[in-house]
């Protein structure tokens, strides 16, 4: 059962995403800052597998960034499929998302695009 | 200090003393108390024009220390002894004040380039803090702005099309607000300005955010002047800087406290206005503080020690702008851990 997990302190941005993909994920949860994303990541973990598990995430968010909880992944021993998306996307940007096996995606980008990247990431597995 | 005398002017002034020197010399019977003077004009050229014009110093001073000693009629080969000494003592002075002197100037080129190196360092960070802000305030919703467009084709029914143009309008505005902050930040010119009492101007920016505080467990205490303190301003503008100040206030205490507001007049000791009288609004916190490092740039546009999500960074750029604009200036003073205090600082207005 596919989840996906939206993170993003623009409600707007996070509606977006949502209507995006609305119909390819079984479940979507939202979330406005960084703590939020870390306390959905760390039910999941228990719960789930971490190939049902997607995350779409800002990187600039309040509380932690996006980046912040992607360092937690191998803490948690839990390694969703991850995109992240950024206005500014800087060197360590690209460097922190790699090393947490995620893709990044700067913004602004085309939601198909987006659904490119989501879709292509899946289908890695 | 480095030399402040035109080479000039330090070479002319060294041949008068030289002259003056040997004149005494002569009159005083070729004391050597006179001859050590000579030092003076010779040091005084080498500070001021360096050490080759020290040693052509040294020579006239030499020659003047000479010719005394011959209309002295003293033995040639003494004479010629113990000015060749001289000579020597005086290119020797000279080279050593001519080689401090280089030191000095060295050591101040490397000061100056060190302080060019540390603006340009921080001209960069600023503009770099600048390009993430616009990059996240505008990129952000220019993202949904584009994706609502794209996603209109596939609205399941009337309703989405309009809640996607609501989504659409909302996040022009969004751009349009922070394009106006940035450019109300570098650009303000011809406000229109009233006399006013800071006193009224403290309750009235209050007025409004009493609801929050209590929403946010805080109180706001207002302590007013006894008597009334005028400056001239836009009552609007300067409402702004005192809201957003005690916003700021009530944001830096996530559980609760108080927000003093106390008005007042001070000065501003160590400036060059420090004989000068100003009307001072002081908002002070019991919160979390600022950090040190963060203190000196809280002023620059986006700059925020909050999350993204709870400003944009630009509140205090703008009121620092509108203080500005005012011929003020707001003064913090914070440790982390101890609260914060900005005093706004207008100028009175004086009854003409």
């Amino acid at each position: 059962m596919p989840l996906l997990i939206i993170a993003d302190d623009n409600a707007q941005m996070r509606w977006l995403v949502r209507t995006t993909f609305r119909g390819r994920f079984d479940d979507i949860v939202e979330a406005s800052d960084g703590r939020e994303l870390f306390w959905h990541l760390v039910r999941c973990s228990h719960t789930r597998a971490a190939s049902e598990v997607f995350v779409i995430t800002d990187i600039r968010m309040p509380n932690y960034s996006g980046l912040d909880v992607l360092a937690t992944y191998d803490d948690l021993a839990f390694h969703p499929r991850t995109v992240v998306m950024t206005s500014f996307p800087d060197r360590d940007a690209y460097a922190l998302t790699e090393r947490a096996g995620g893709v990044l995606i700067p913004k602004p980008f085309a939601t198909a695009d987006l659904r490119r990247v989501v879709d292509h990431a899946r289908q890695r597995g | 200090m480095m030399p402040t005398m035109s080479r000039g002017a330090a070479i002319l002034l060294a041949i008068i003393l030289s002259a003056f020197i040997a004149i005494g010399d002569q009159v005083t019977g070729v004391d050597v108390a006179f001859t050590v003077l000579y030092v003076v004009p010779i040091a005084l050229v080498t500070w001021f024009a360096g050490f080759r014009h020290g040693v052509w110093i040294a020579v006239v001073c030499t020659g003047c220390s000479m010719l005394n000693a011959m209309l002295d009629q003293r033995p040639v080969f003494v004479t010629i002894w113990n000015e060749l000494g001289l000579l020597v003592l005086f290119v020797s002075l000279a080279y050593l004040l001519g080689r401090h002197r280089e030191h000095l100037e060295h050591e101040r080129r490397q000061h100056r380039l060190t302080v060019d190196q540390l603006r340009h360092a921080d001209r960069l960070n600023v503009i770099g803090t600048l390009a993430a802000g616009v990059a996240h305030e505008i990129g952000t919703p220019l993202n949904v702005i584009s994706g609502s467009a794209e996603l209109i084709p596939y609205a399941r029914d009337p309703e989405e099309v309009v809640d996607m143009a609501n989504v659409i309008r909302e996040q022009v505005e969004r751009i349009g607000a922070i394009i106006r902050h940035l450019l109300d930040f570098g650009r303000r010119a011809g406000i229109k300005t009233a006399p006013l009492d800071l006193n009224d101007l403290a309750r009235s920016s209050t007025l409004l955010l009493v609801p929050i505080a209590r929403k946010r467990k805080a109180e706001i205490d207002v302590e007013p002047a006894i008597s009334p303190v005028p400056v001239r301003g836009n009552i609007a503008e300067l409402e702004q800087v005192i809201s957003n100040l005690i916003l700021n206030a009530l944001q830096a205490m996530p559980t609760g406290g108080k927000v003093s507001l106390r008005v007042g007049v001070a000065s501003r000791p160590g400036t060059t206005d420090d004989d000068r009288s100003f009307g001072a609004v002081t908002v002070e916190d019991d919160g979390v503080g600022i950090a040190p490092d963060a203190l000196p740039h809280i002023f620059e546009p986006f700059f925020t020690t909050k999350g993204v999500g709870e400003g944009t960074g630009l509140g205090l750029s703008v009121s620092y702008g509108i203080v500005r604009d005012h011929g003020g200036s707001i003064e913090v003073d914070s440790a982390r851990g101890h609260g914060a205090r900005f005093t706004v600082l207008l100028p009175l207005d004086q009854p003409a």
